[in-house]
């Protein structure tokens, strides 16, 4: 029998929505793990059965109602639970399978309708909400029905699989499948913790939790109430402390309260429930988790636990890519901007500055020159005197101005105005709606009005000393609102420049520069940003030497739907990056191992796309995924247990410019094993203005690698054919 | 500088000049000069001899940062090349490339000589209209930028590229007239004629070079910094049109040097206080002209060139000073007064076209009277000054001349005398000898007498 190719794919659509569903119950996106929970279910049949009919039905109706989204498993995981609910309490007979599957159609329209209007009012989850209103409603009606006979769950009560302890925390393990067995817990906990391990540890913690506040206040152990519901104790913990938070002491101590909390809620819902004869099931968990994400979404503090309520995700990838972004962007709350000016200044004054910075305007930076720790030339009697005085004073980012002044005469050094204590100035409001302000400006030296818009980087005044400026200087800072010197918000400079302890300067991504600190903007829109630019469909084409052998390999670019640039590698491995304020960073490598593509990215890895000026070396630090460093098994386990939740390499770039439209670029990256020495991996990259990443090589230990660009180009489009150009002479 | 109470002298009778109306004024004797960079004159005259130079450390640093910072504060992507012909000795070219300099050379000694000090190749910019073979076969294997001077030049290179099998980037020069300034046409190619047109289509043809960067230079000891606004804009333009034409990307705009440094030409008439431009109004001018042509490019969704710089003079000119004593005096027929200092054009190049500021290192009595001050040689030629106001010198008294530190040491000859010894003032207040004086052995090191002339 030959399915025509139609059916092929919804079968596998629905295959794959199926074990989606299942995996998607315990939080895991894995096939395999939802296959492994599966067969769990078949632990009893009966309830295994009543599930997989539930479950079919739901996808079937997902299906034929056409909803969208169905691949992610949301419908089909609710009806499941409907059918598995009542698969452990009822015989299947074709009374129940009626039932089943009318409730399984209620549940996937009960995920619709909650879902979309949970996430309207709060960006809350619908989690397992649906199946609970549906399976409380068929509980209530099956009592009504006479035609339903009720199963006993075949159970050795006083069997020991593991130890008793152990048992009882697989058995509530087992129970969010409605399996109150320990062995089919243990398969359930198998899962989870094939998936994540830092989940593993908040189930076994959150059980602790929440067994030991349900134990001890109840004067005994109750394990058979316990091993209906002890799940709720479980998945509270996962998803306030994995799913939905950021990794952190704070996020698992906030987990453990919740289990206890659900604890509290299991006690008293049994205490009102039972009296009806109703199982609590899923109810203290969802009372309990939708009740704290709600409340933990009001706080407003940038200290832990960080919420992703846009975002929910295994920890060990939320981890990483919070990890990640404060190793580059420090304060993720930040907003980023250019430095006001050209060439390199000094800091006047920074945060919470002695001067004037004091709350509200303490995030506020006054950048000046000084020379031989004089500020001025002669006497410093004349304003002329001053370095930094009628110097250009540049746009720190992009947006439109929204209000000048210029007419105010620039002070005598030492005298301040303080009637116009902001002096001329420039209000430029940005994107995301915050404003930013320059002040001081010289008399008369605006060139933008009110309504232009201005670019990052394009002079828009001089440097002046009107205001309350005592001598010249350029005050910026972020504001909320349009009013003159309403309140500040923490600002940084996003690529620039900051002259370290040694003198070197060296790159930051981000920088808050300090007193006394002395910056220099880095132009974004350069030579380099031109030549490394990866637009969507590029292509290009290496030849690889490893190891004595010669392999052609090639790289493309594509597009993900959700606007996330890749780097595919032709093996499989791919990374995201991107090419902003004056970067180009690579992030989040997924695949199978690929050692000529790890070495590529993590030779380019965080490139700052300016030049660096003068004859010294242009260095900077990043600290990619352990991901990209090939590790052995016995590495990797040493690894797991070190840094259990991932951590970073400490890599180390330089920079120089070679010949004309050159530049060479080396990289040191090293993975700091326990016991051990460290890894070290030694990148070179040899950028050129016409061909790009022109030319990568590594070394690493015994193992050599050299790429050479052969061709580069595009793959083909719709009406556009693909076209590649040779790169070598 | 010092000031000192004016001592009381005879009265004595002197016939009345007009030469001495001028607003300068005369030279006064009460002011003297009597420490270079925190050192007496009198303790360096006796620790290492003279006639001296004396060049400060802290003087080419602070010239070469506000230098630096005029044009990074105006514009974003600004390159220094320090001009080697200006002074390469190697402790003044150190100095520069501590200060984040690079190269700018004109020929295989100085490539050498650069190399020597340890700067990358592609740190070197390699000008010049006399490039041989042999030294171009080492830029090229070095991976030095080239700026190509000549058509002939160009087929060398593109020659030695193909040997090498490289495909190598290249500056081209170019001449052009701004409306300021006397056109420079020999170096380079010219502009309005088409020539420097076609030397970038040639080069863009070329398998072999690929046109990267434009380079001119203006001439020099330009006192108008409207003449650079100009140069930048027809270079801005020039580049635009190169780009179009021959599909290449212009990656550096070389503006070259000719700053003016505080000195005074010949047959000037006001002191360069009021005639030189400070560096900030070179800087404005030329920054305000890239800045448009960036801001013009980047609207297109060009990148925007690096400006490189070659200053020479304006950097180094005002940190050298020359001490030297008064060997003789003499009244000459027609009445005026002279003297015979120990140095002449020989070391102090720069006086055949300079009138260097002249002064005392220590209070001198008597009535000053216009005066001849002659080098040491034994030729007409020698002036170092043709008419300044002195009072009467006497033999051993120190003369502070100044500016000196541009195109002397580089200039200088060893002709009928040894040459001197250049002392170096650092921060620090030591003094270090950066160039022994020379003796007999060293000058005639390189001599080879052939043996049948050995004897007479």
């Amino acid at each position: 029998m030959f399915l025509s190719s139609i059916w092929r794919v919804y079968l596998q659509e629905a295959v794959k929505g199926l074990l989606h569903a299942y995996a998607s119950i315990l939080f895991s996106q894995h096939a395999h793990v939802g296959l492994l929970f599966l067969l769990a279910t078949f632990w009893f049949p009966n309830t295994g059965v009543s599930g997989l009919l539930a479950a079919l039905t739901g996808i079937l109706t997902a299906n034929m109602m056409r909803f969208s989204n169905i691949g992610s498993g949301l419908h089909i995981y609710n009806s499941l639970l409907v059918g598995l609910s009542l698969g452990a309490v009822y015989q299947l007979d074709i009374y129940l399978a009626i039932l089943i599957i009318m409730g399984a159609v209620m549940a996937v329209f009960m995920s619709v309708a909650l879902a979309d209007w949970l996430w309207r009012i709060d960006r809350l989850p619908a989690l397992s909400l649906p199946f609970v209103v549906v399976a409380l409603t068929t509980a209530f009606a099956a009592q009504g029905y006479g035609t339903l006979s009720h199963y006993l769950l075949p159970m050795a009560p006083h069997a020991i699989y593991f130890t008793e302890a152990f048992d009882h925390f697989f058995t509530a393990m087992g129970s969010a499948f409605f399996m109150p067995n320990p062995v089919a817990g243990a398969l359930f906990f198998l899962g989870i913790l094939i998936t994540s391990r830092y989940l593993a540890l908040l189930a076994l913690g959150g059980f602790i939790a929440g067994y030991g506040v349900f134990a001890f206040l109840s004067g005994s152990q109750h394990p058979d109430l316990v091993a209906w519901t002890g799940f709720n104790f479980v998945l509270t913990a996962m998803v306030i402390g994995g799913i939905f938070s950021v990794p952190s002491w704070q996020s698992f101590v906030l987990a453990m309260v919740g289990s206890m909390m659900a604890a509290l809620l299991t006690t008293a819902a049994q205490s009102f429930m039972l009296v009806y004869g109703l199982p609590v099931m899923a109810l203290p968990f969802l009372i309990t988790s939708l009740c704290m994400l709600i409340a933990l979404q009001k706080r407003v503090s940038l200290s832990p636990p960080h919420m992703l309520m846009n975002c929910p995700n295994l920890p060990e990838k939320s981890y990483e890519d919070a990890r990640l972004a404060r190793v580059r962007h420090g304060d993720v709350h930040s907003v980023p901007l250019h430095a006001p000016h050209m060439g390199l200044w000094s800091i006047y004054q920074g945060f919470d500055g002695q001067h004037t910075h004091c709350p509200p305007w303490q995030h506020a930076l006054d950048f000046y020159i000084v020379e031989n720790a004089k500020s001025y030339a002669n006497e410093g009697y004349y304003l002329t005197d001053y370095f930094c005085f009628s110097l250009p004073v540049v746009a720190p980012a992009y947006g439109h101005v929204v209000a000048c002044v210029a007419h105010l005469p620039d002070n005598h050094p030492g005298e301040v105005d303080t009637q116009a204590n902001w002096g001329n100035h420039i209000l430029i409001q940005l994107q995301n709606g915050l404003y930013v302000l320059l002040a001081h400006l010289q008399q008369h030296s605006l060139l933008v009005h009110q309504g232009d818009m201005v670019n990052a980087g394009m002079p828009v005044a001089r440097c002046g000393n009107s205001g309350r400026s005592p001598q010249p200087h350029i005050h910026l800072h972020v504001q909320r609102d349009l009013a003159l010197g309403s309140p500040t918000i923490p600002f940084h400079l996003s690529a620039s420049m900051l002259r370290a302890e040694n003198g070197q300067m060296q790159f930051k991504l981000f920088a808050r520069p300090k007193l006394g600190d002395v910056v220099a903007a880095m132009d974004a829109v350069g030579t380099l940003a031109h030549a490394l630019h990866l637009p969507v469909g590029r292509s290009l084409q290496y030849q690889v030497m490893i190891d004595g052998q010669t392999l052609l390999r090639s790289l493309t670019v594509k597009l993900t739907l959700t606007g996330e640039f890749r780097l595919h590698s032709d093996q499989g491995a791919s990374a995201a990056f991107c090419e902003d304020s004056g970067i180009l960073a690579f992030y989040d490598r997924q695949g199978s191992p690929d050692f000529f593509f790890d070495v590529w990215v993590l030779s380019v890895g965080l490139t700052p796309l300016s030049e660096g000026q003068g004859m010294h070396l242009l260095s900077w630090r990043d600290a990619p995924a352990m991901a990209w460093m090939p590790v052995t098994l016995w590495q990797k386990i040493l690894l797991l247990i070190r840094y259990p939740l991932g951590g970073g390499l400490k890599s180390t770039y330089q920079r120089r410019q070679g010949a004309l439209g050159q530049w060479l670029q080396s990289g040191e990256h090293q993975l700091i094993l326990p016991l051990l020495k460290p890894l070290v991996l030694h990148t070179n990259v040899m950028m050129s203005d016409v061909n790009g990443i022109a030319e990568v090589s590594a070394v690493y230990g015994q193992k050599q690698v050299r790429a050479v660009l052969e061709l580069s180009g595009f793959i083909a489009d719709e009406g556009v054919p693909a076209s590649y150009h040779s790169s070598t002479l | 500088m010092t000031n000192q109470t004016k001592t009381w002298q005879k009265p004595s009778l002197l016939a009345h000049k007009t030469g001495l109306m001028n607003k300068v004024g005369a030279v006064a004797q009460h002011h003297f000069i009597s420490e270079v960079d925190g050192h007496p004159v009198e303790d360096l005259m006796k620790a290492y001899g003279s006639p001296l130079f004396v060049l400060s450390e802290q003087g080419i640093r602070d010239n070469v940062r506000q230098l630096r910072r005029a044009f990074e504060t105006r514009f974003p992507r600004v390159i220094y090349a320090w001009s080697y012909k200006t002074n390469y000795l190697n402790a003044v070219c150190s100095t520069m490339h501590q200060e984040g300099a690079w190269a700018e050379v004109v020929s295989a000694f100085e490539y050498e000589k650069a190399r020597a000090l340890g700067v990358p190749a592609d740190r070197i910019l390699f000008n010049g209209p006399h490039k041989k073979r042999s030294i171009l076969e080492r830029v090229v294997e070095e991976g030095g930028r080239i700026h190509i001077d000549h058509l002939d030049e160009l087929y060398l290179l593109e020659d030695v590229a193909a040997k090498a099998e490289k495909k190598i980037s290249v500056t081209i020069r170019i001449n052009f007239d701004t409306g300021y300034t006397q056109a420079w046409s020999r170096f380079g190619f010219n502009l309005e004629s088409g020539q420097a047109m076609d030397a970038a289509r040639r080069i863009g043809q070329s398998a072999f070079l690929e046109l990267r960067g434009i380079h001119s230079h203006i001439g020099t000891f330009i006192l108008d910094p409207r003449a650079y606004a100009a140069q930048a804009r027809i270079m801005c333009g020039f580049m635009e049109a190169v780009e179009e034409q021959t599909g290449c990307k212009i990656e550096s705009v070389d503006l070259g040097g000719g700053f003016a440094s505080k000195n005074t030409l010949h047959g000037t008439y006001l002191p360069p206080e009021q005639v030189v431009p400070s560096i900030d109004q070179y800087a404005e001018a030329i920054c305000d002209v890239m800045m448009e042509c960036k801001n013009n490019r980047e609207a297109r969704g060009l990148p925007f060139p690096t400006l490189i710089l070659e200053s020479g003079r304006a950097m180094v000119d005002d940190a050298g000073t020359l001490l030297s004593s008064v060997v003789g005096t003499k009244r000459l027929p027609d009445g005026k007064r002279s003297i015979v200092i120990d140095a002449g054009v020989n070391i102090l190049f720069t006086a055949f076209w300079y009138n260097h500021a002249v002064h005392l290192t220590s209070a001198v009595e008597g009535i000053p009277e216009e005066t001849v001050v002659y080098g040491p040689l034994c030729m007409n030629i020698d002036v170092v000054r043709a008419s300044m106001m002195l009072p009467p010198m006497s033999v051993g008294d120190v003369l502070h001349i100044s500016p000196v530190g541009a195109y002397n040491n580089t200039q200088w000859m060893q002709f009928i005398e040894y040459r001197p010894a250049v002392v170096m003032t650092h921060p620090d207040g030591s003094v270090s000898v950066i160039r022994e004086a020379e003796d007999l052995a060293c000058v005639v090191a390189q001599e080879k007498l052939p043996a049948h002339l050995a004897e007479f």
